[in-house]
């Protein structure tokens, strides 16, 4: 039954209310703090000041978010759907886990501002070197849930699917793939604000459109308001990613209760 | 001594029967251990059964008794000696003359409803067209879970589920039923009910079956005939026939003396291989 779930709207804002609180507090103590001790603006603006630097421009915002967003989301499908094949096929045959894996480390282990600058130098000052920074950055956790989740497979289901005579093609698409679903999931999480850090850091590093870009610029300008507008949006567009994700795992993953709390 | 006797007349009985539904010659499974010993889990067993015979395989906790039965059913090979399954190769004869199987943790898949993993074995393998149309349902009824066709695992009790369980294992009318202490996670009541609807369901077709059990009480009542092992390494210590009226009752001649005679029979085999 689903009884012990409270009522989900109700038990939504009780769950909040907390956040709401501590994030009221801190704004309002950020806001009296620059009012009281009149730091200038290049250093440090009031919230009300970038609150309004956003509302006075959000088509500029909107626009440079959405460039960043979707490098963000391309390089989520690019390195989501990569990590998915080699977690199927490293959940399959052990060797290969062991062949790759170590190169997944390495990879994930190379500073990202590292290599930044290197995949500008190879694939130019487009979309490219952007997409494939993100995609670089989401592959890792991806591919480590894709691999602990397809293994984990229910011992009971298995054997009735093998009595069944199940191709292997069959169990992974009716079982291994389902049942790695709430791992799928929080590792999903995981990639998604590692997908946007890589874009931002790509567009710092050569770009010429994006909300990093813009954040770069502003600092160089010393238009500190700017800049922080800048982060906000970034923050609202990693929450509303991640909220997305979180109303797919309760949609798709309804059997239990989610692995993260988020 | 009374052992001895008893096996002797079931090797009699089976050697009438031209091809076995299940015949296992000598075989013996092994797991490699920690440390890289192996670890012997069954020991020289051979046994047949007869086609449409339901052989209950009673022992101690931990014997190897589902060891055994994942042997016999080609899901894990025999470390020594051949089984074959109505003279095939296990996989073969899975492939061509079904097997359904139920274990104790029912194995429904949650993201399923009951109705759609009643019809698993529509949708996988190579015996997938063996489903008829309208068996799901009719299957559901028998069980008695037509009105949870549309609920998920998570929303049934555990009589239920293996209830949807025991319906996916027989949907497809495999000649085979392999059970594997199915119903001991249920409370008494409910363990019973469904030994009784397990007979009745398979009553149409009679696949073959083969039930490992722990309750020598549940052996007594669904068999027709029951194998005691010994503890681990399992070995075939005594091959009873059980020759009582259907439907047995619990106060019927004869059923008290047999469980009693089954259970010194467990007690002796499983304190002499204990060291």
């Amino acid at each position: 039954m689903i009884a012990e779930r409270p009522t989900p709207a109700l038990a939504g804002v009780g769950r909040l209310l907390p956040t709401i609180a501590f994030l009221a507090v801190v704004v309002s103590g950020w806001e009296l703090a620059v009012r009281l001790s009149r730091v200038p603006a290049y250093l440090l603006p009031g919230p009300s000041a970038v609150a309004a630097r956003l509302l006075g421009d959000p088509l500029f915002f909107g626009r440079e978010g959405l460039v960043t967003l979707g490098e963000a989301l391309g390089g989520l499908v690019i390195g989501g759907a990569l990590a998915l094949g080699t977690g199927l096929l490293m959940a399959q045959w052990r060797w290969l886990e062991r062949a790759l894996l170590p190169v997944a480390v390495v990879a994930k282990v190379t500073p990202v501002v590292v290599v930044a600058p290197l995949f500008v130098l190879w694939f130019g000052f487009g979309a490219w070197p952007r997409l494939l920074i993100a995609a670089l950055l989401a592959f890792f956790p991806i591919l480590i849930g894709a691999v602990a989740g397809l293994r984990a497979v229910p011992t009971a289901a298995r054997e009735v699917l093998l009595t069944l005579d199940a191709s292997i093609a069959e169990e992974a698409l009716l079982l291994r793939l389902p049942s790695a679903l709430p791992q799928l999931f929080a590792a999903l999480k995981v990639a998604t604000t590692l997908a946007l850090l890589g874009a931002v850091v790509a567009e710092w590093v050569g770009g010429d459109r994006g909300l990093g870009r813009a954040i770069l610029l502003a600092n160089s300008n010393l238009d500190t308001t700017t800049a922080l507008a800048g982060v906000a949006t970034i923050a609202a567009l990693g929450m509303a990613l991640i909220g997305g994700l979180t109303l797919l795992e309760r949609r798709y993953v309804f059997w239990q209760a989610p692995l993260d709390r988020s | 001594m009374i052992v001895a006797e008893r096996s002797q007349r079931s090797v009699d009985s089976a050697r009438t029967d031209v091809a076995p539904a299940v015949e296992a010659t000598g075989i013996g499974h092994a797991y490699r251990g920690r440390d890289g010993v192996a670890v012997p889990a069954i020991d020289e067993i051979t046994l047949r059964v007869a086609p449409g015979e339901l052989v209950a395989m009673l022992g101690p906790s931990g014997c190897g008794k589902s060891t055994l039965l994942r042997v016999l059913s080609g899901l894990i090979s025999p470390t020594r000696g051949t089984v074959t399954l109505a003279g095939r190769a296990p996989a073969d004869s899975r492939a061509a003359q079904g097997m359904g199987w139920l274990a104790q943790d029912d194995g429904l898949l949650p993201w399923l409803n009951v109705a759609e993993n009643v019809g698993l074995p529509g949708r996988v393998g190579r015996r997938r067209s063996a489903l008829r149309d309208g068996a799901v349902a009719e299957m559901l009824r028998q069980v008695g879970l037509e009105e949870s066709a549309g609920r998920y695992p998570h929303e049934l009790s555990g009589g239920m589920r293996q209830r949807a369980a025991l319906a996916r294992a027989l949907v497809a009318e495999p000649a085979l039923l392999f059970l594997d202490e199915p119903f001991a996670s249920l409370d008494e009541i409910t363990r019973e009910r469904l030994g009784d609807l397990l007979l009745d369901v398979r009553a149409a077709r009679r696949p073959t079956t083969l039930l490992v059990t722990h309750s020598v009480i549940e052996a007594v009542r669904l068999a027709d005939r029951v194998l005691v092992l010994s503890a681990r390494p399992a070995r075939v210590v005594a091959d009873v026939e059980v020759r009582l009226d259907r439907p047995r009752r619990y106060d019927q001649a004869g059923f008290g003396a047999l469980v009693q005679a089954l259970k010194a029979d467990l007690a002796t085999n499983g304190a002499r291989h204990d060291r």
